[in-house]
């Protein structure tokens, strides 16, 4: 049943741990009464190799070692292709996908892969067949594309500019090759000729005939983002962190509040304290003076982390969540299963 | 720039390849930032110590320093930025990182 899968949307600037803390917690969720998919829309195979499986595909693939445990990656054009069939009639379907304007489109259009990513995540919580899913979103624009495509997509295939250049109407398939059509493809038969102008005509009505359904899929897709718990990662550094306040301020455009803030790579906070006192019970004079030169770097570090995130989830009211810093991040099922072991307030979120 | 972590360095081989196989750039170097020396003191003497900050923190930095290696062994041996504790700001972190390029030339 729709109703009963659980969805989890990890998101964040690139670099953050993301792909990571996505195959953790999964795992966590994961059992023999929790059928759980993770799925990255990250091209690179970071989560497959962290996860022992090396051909991730978008149908979902058992992970071996963990009970209820899938796996799955997306495949951007694929999955363009299965969203052009879903919302075209078949012959405007076949005319798109052999479009070269379409496919640069598919390939190039920054939303593109997240629309798709979105699409794929809609239609696993509508299977019925998972009781939780994953979503570890891609990096562009700090995870926001993923979160805006829907609407940025609809507006692109209904969009003003679309509408300007076909008509408020949806004209005849031939009228826009007549003279009498728009002035711009006027002036654009003019100067390419006729027949580039019919490849864009064509695309162009055939993009205009989509948009009922995407558009009304999009709003769909939008619902099910809102009832999804959306968890922020990020790490005490400038970019990172302003990410985190873009994401905040930005994400009130869909009416989507993430439900916690999760920093990764976190400092203890009494190194800053424990560094200005002097160090007991290490004999030797010279580890005594390196690791306590050691201490003062990093509890400077540890002090910085607490200054740059004080407020951020007081400011926006959600609670923050920290992952410690450990010196080799987590690349397989057995270090992934601990590593959130300890996280407070984590399995209330989950 | 790169760091010497796992995407990052990936990322900067690939980007690399590209670069090289387009042949329209010339790459002049590869800096990586943030790089960490060991502490001298080594991972014994440290593992020795009395439980506490003083060893975590040294138990993290060798770790850290040493997961680093294996990817700045997969860059050019160029020059290399020190992590810069304790700098808060960008513009902070900028000053700072003119004087020690500064220092290369």
């Amino acid at each position: 049943m729709t109703h009963s899968t659980r969805t989890f949307i990890v998101t964040g600037a690139g670099g953050v741990g993301k792909t990571t803390i996505s195959a953790a917690t999964a795992i966590r969720l994961a059992g023999p009464d929790c059928r759980t998919v993770v799925m990255t829309v990250d091209p690179a195979r970071r989560l497959a190799d962290a996860l022992d499986l090396h051909s991730l595909s978008n149908d979902p693939t058992p992970v071996p070692g963990v009970t209820g445990l899938w796996a799955s990656t997306l495949d951007a054009s694929a999955s363009w292709e299965g969203v052009v069939h879903r919302y075209s009639d078949p012959e405007v379907a076949e005319r798109l996908l052999q479009n070269h304007y379409f496919r640069a489109i598919a390939d190039r259009f920054p939303a593109a892969q997240a629309f798709a990513a979105t699409e794929t995540m809609s239609m696993m919580i509508e299977s019925g067949n998972w009781d939780a899913i994953v979503v570890d979103t891609p990096p562009s624009a700090g995870g926001l594309d993923f979160f805006l495509a829907p609407s940025r997509t609809a507006d692109l295939v209904g969009g003003r500019l679309l509408h300007w250049l076909t008509g408020a109407q949806l004209p005849g398939r031939r009228f826009l090759y007549r003279f009498t059509g728009r002035p711009l493809l006027k002036i654009a038969d003019t100067v390419l000729g006729g027949a580039l102008l019919e490849d864009v005509a064509e695309f162009l009505i055939d993009l205009r005939t989509m948009h009922d359904r995407l558009s009304a899929r999009a709003a769909i897709i939008q619902q099910h983002q809102q009832r999804a718990t959306t968890v922020v990662v990020t790490t005490a550094d400038p970019a990172p962190v302003a990410e985190v306040l873009r994401f905040f301020e930005e994400l009130t455009e869909v009416s989507i509040a993430p439900a916690a803030v999760l920093l990764n790579r976190a400092l203890p906070v009494e190194w800053a304290d424990a560094a200005r006192n002097p160090i007991r019970g290490i004999p030797d004079p010279e580890v005594r003076a390196v690791l306590k030169a050691n201490l003062v770097r990093w509890g400077g570090e540890a002090r910085r982390q607490a200054t740059s995130m004080e407020g951020i989830a007081q400011r926006y009211g959600v609670p923050l969540l920290t992952v410690p810093w450990i010196s080799e991040p987590p690349t397989a099922v057995e270090s992934l299963t601990w590593m959130l072991d300890g996280v407070e307030g984590l399995d209330t979120l989950i | 720039m790169t760091i010497p972590e796992e995407l990052a360095v990936l990322e900067t081989r690939e980007a690399i390849a590209h670069i090289d196989a387009t042949r329209q750039v010339m790459i002049a170097g590869v800096v990586a930032n943030r790089v960490l020396e060991p502490l001298d003191v080594s991972d014994a003497a440290i593992a020795d110590t009395p439980d506490g900050p003083p060893r975590a923190a040294g138990m993290l930095h060798n770790g850290l320093a040493e997961a680093q290696m294996i990817w700045l062994e997969a860059l050019p041996n160029d020059p290399r930025l020190p992590f810069l504790f304790g700098f808060h700001t960008p513009v902070e972190v900028a000053e700072r990182l003119a004087e020690i390029c500064e220092s290369f030339a």
